[in-house]
């Protein structure tokens, strides 16, 4: 079964064409990879999932509805979640509040039962409470829960970003370079993250350039490069395929990416 | 000596008008970064509608007149706030931050203008609380001043356990520390900003009450300068922040009053009060309490 599916989504700013014409299918349950050259337009396919930017044309279609018009909060009310690629989380506040905040959509109480405290509230309260910590405890972040979420070490805030993504009950996870800036072993242990995510039923879209992580967890693979969709297929299929190696070493500077698309 | 505290005491009471103002700013700012120029004219329909209220239940026995004016002045203002949002800002959500500037400028004109074609001079607001003194210590404070003093601490506090305690305070504060996170996290973004522009009201209306009472006149411009002073208030706390604008006001207020008390004239209270923003944005633009700005970009 398809959960996601683009139908000849484009997307211009001003006369550049960041998307062309991308026509993408994400199958519900899988782990999925989206790779490209930078600049390829990876992070603006997220950015038009999420309702952030509308497309110039196509749509963009979510468990069998058109999700393309709808507000970013409505389409997350859906079950889209996502991760940022410079991470993004409320630094002020805590560890806890962090995961809390994605529970509010999942939430009913509203502004009067809070004020007069019904027995309903409390309930949401605790509920809120009990499932932020679940969230925490899933990532290895429960004994932090009280900490200042902007003090916590760059892996953690990693992992705090992808609690309060889950918070929010996603059945699509769209996770932005999650292991940007990590060391190999911290992003093994990632990898073994989203596995245990997916195992949750949650259906995953990996942006990601450590190509042995993305060979290593995903069962499909779309190649982006210039807006458009040059390749899609198992990593097998991915990393035989010249016109994928072409666009990799015509961009140059990725040279890293290349060793590791042939030794993966 | 005991003049002095007297001084300080007018001062705190001026000052926690002011901080209730400055939240209406300062919230605002929080979410939208934007100044709420229209909020000063809140403050003047609080008073209006208070007024109105008051004249209206004259024959009501007791506190009941006063209470429904305040019910009336905070529920009318929130809902005015709510109104202009949606009308002057929410279009402009996208544009360059000038343009939601200009527009409250716009806003305040037209509130302004609407009240003085109306009304153009002084009206006298029923001075519903008996002027008497009650020592308190070595001085002496007026009951109206108790009065100012009692709501304002009340209405903050209320506030504090909102923003802190609750889930919708939860959201809030995520908004002001990353909108379109928020969104992306599921939070109706758009709501909750109606929400921070009716709560902001309904303290900057409290206000203009509280102040028509200790003052005992209202105007169609009455606003201004306490707008002005409670946007100094909210900058001296550090705008965007909550504590900061009630700590801004006190301050403020404060200062006020000290200079007043030592400088010979009282006409100078204004221009002590405009030295202190000049001072502030020159020394420490981002406040007492304030982020650095780089956080909010």
């Amino acid at each position: 079964m398809k959960l996601l599916e683009t139908k000849n989504l484009g997307m211009s700013f001003g006369g550049l064409e960041a998307l062309c014409n991308l026509n993408m299918a994400v199958e519900a349950g899988e782990i999925e990879s989206l790779i490209g050259p930078n600049g390829a337009g990876k992070t603006t396919f997220f950015n038009l999932l999420t309702g952030i930017y509308k497309p110039s044309m196509g749509k963009i279609i979510f468990s069998g509805e058109r999700i393309d018009l709808d507000t970013p909060y409505r389409i997350t009310q859906r079950g889209v979640a996502r991760t940022f690629q410079n991470i993004r989380l409320f630094n002020n506040m805590t560890v806890l509040e962090n995961v809390m905040v994605g529970r509010h959509c999942r939430t009913k109480s509203e502004l009067f039962s809070a004020i007069f405290r019904t027995p309903q509230f409390y309930r949401e309260e605790s509920e809120i409470i009990h499932s932020a910590r679940e969230r925490l405890k899933f990532v290895g972040l429960l004994g932090a829960g009280n900490e200042i979420a902007g003090n916590l070490a760059y892996g953690d805030q990693r992992k705090l970003e992808i609690a309060r993504a889950l918070a929010t009950e996603p059945r699509l996870l769209l996770l932005d370079e999650p292991t940007a800036g990590m060391t190999q072993g911290e992003s093994l242990e990632l990898g073994k993250l989203i596995q245990r995510i997916s195992k949750e039923g949650v259906t995953i879209l990996l942006i990601e350039h450590r190509m042995s992580l993305v060979m290593k967890l995903s069962q499909r693979v779309h190649v982006l490069d210039h807006g458009v969709k040059i390749a899609e297929g198992t990593p097998g299929e991915i990393q035989s395929n010249p016109k994928v190696v072409e666009a990799y070493l015509g961009v140059g500077g990725e040279t890293q990416d290349i060793r590791e698309l042939g030794h993966a | 000596m005991a003049n002095l505290i007297e001084q300080l005491l007018n001062g705190l009471t001026l000052g926690s008008i002011y901080a209730l103002v400055a939240l209406g700013y300062t919230m605002v700012y929080g979410i939208l970064l934007m100044i709420n120029f229209a909020h000063s004219e809140i403050f003047m329909a609080g008073a209006f509608l208070g007024w109105a209220a008051l004249i209206i239940t004259r024959s009501l026995p007791g506190p009941w007149g006063i209470l429904i004016a305040f019910v009336v002045g905070m529920l009318g203002c929130g809902i005015l706030a709510v109104g202009i949002e949606k009308a002057a800002y929410a279009p402009l959500r996208r544009a360059p931050r000038l343009a939601p500037l200009i527009s409250a400028i716009g806003v305040s004109i037209i509130l302004q203008n609407a009240v003085f074609l109306w009304r153009n001079d002084f009206l006298a607001f029923p001075l519903v609380f008996p002027q008497v003194q009650i020592p308190v210590g070595s001085v002496q404070l007026s009951l109206i001043q108790l009065v100012i003093l009692g709501t304002s601490v009340s209405l903050m506090i209320l506030l504090w356990l909102f923003v802190n305690k609750t889930r919708l305070g939860q959201a809030m504060r995520a908004c002001s520390q990353d909108r379109e996170a928020a969104e992306l996290v599921g939070i109706p973004v758009d709501r909750i900003i109606s929400m921070t522009f009716f709560i902001g009201a309904v303290l900057g209306g409290a206000a203009g009450i509280l102040f028509s009472l200790y003052y005992g006149s209202i105007k169609y411009n009455m606003g201004f300068v306490p707008g002005m002073k409670a946007f100094t208030a909210a900058v001296l706390g550090g705008i965007g922040n909550v504590p900061g604008a009630m700590l801004g006001g006190v301050l403020l207020g404060s200062a006020e009053a000290m200079g007043t008390a030592f400088l010979p004239e009282s006409d100078w209270k204004d221009v002590f009060a405009f030295g202190i923003l000049i001072l502030i944005l020159i020394f420490r633009p981002r406040g007492i309490l304030g982020e650095k700005t780089a956080d909010k970009v």
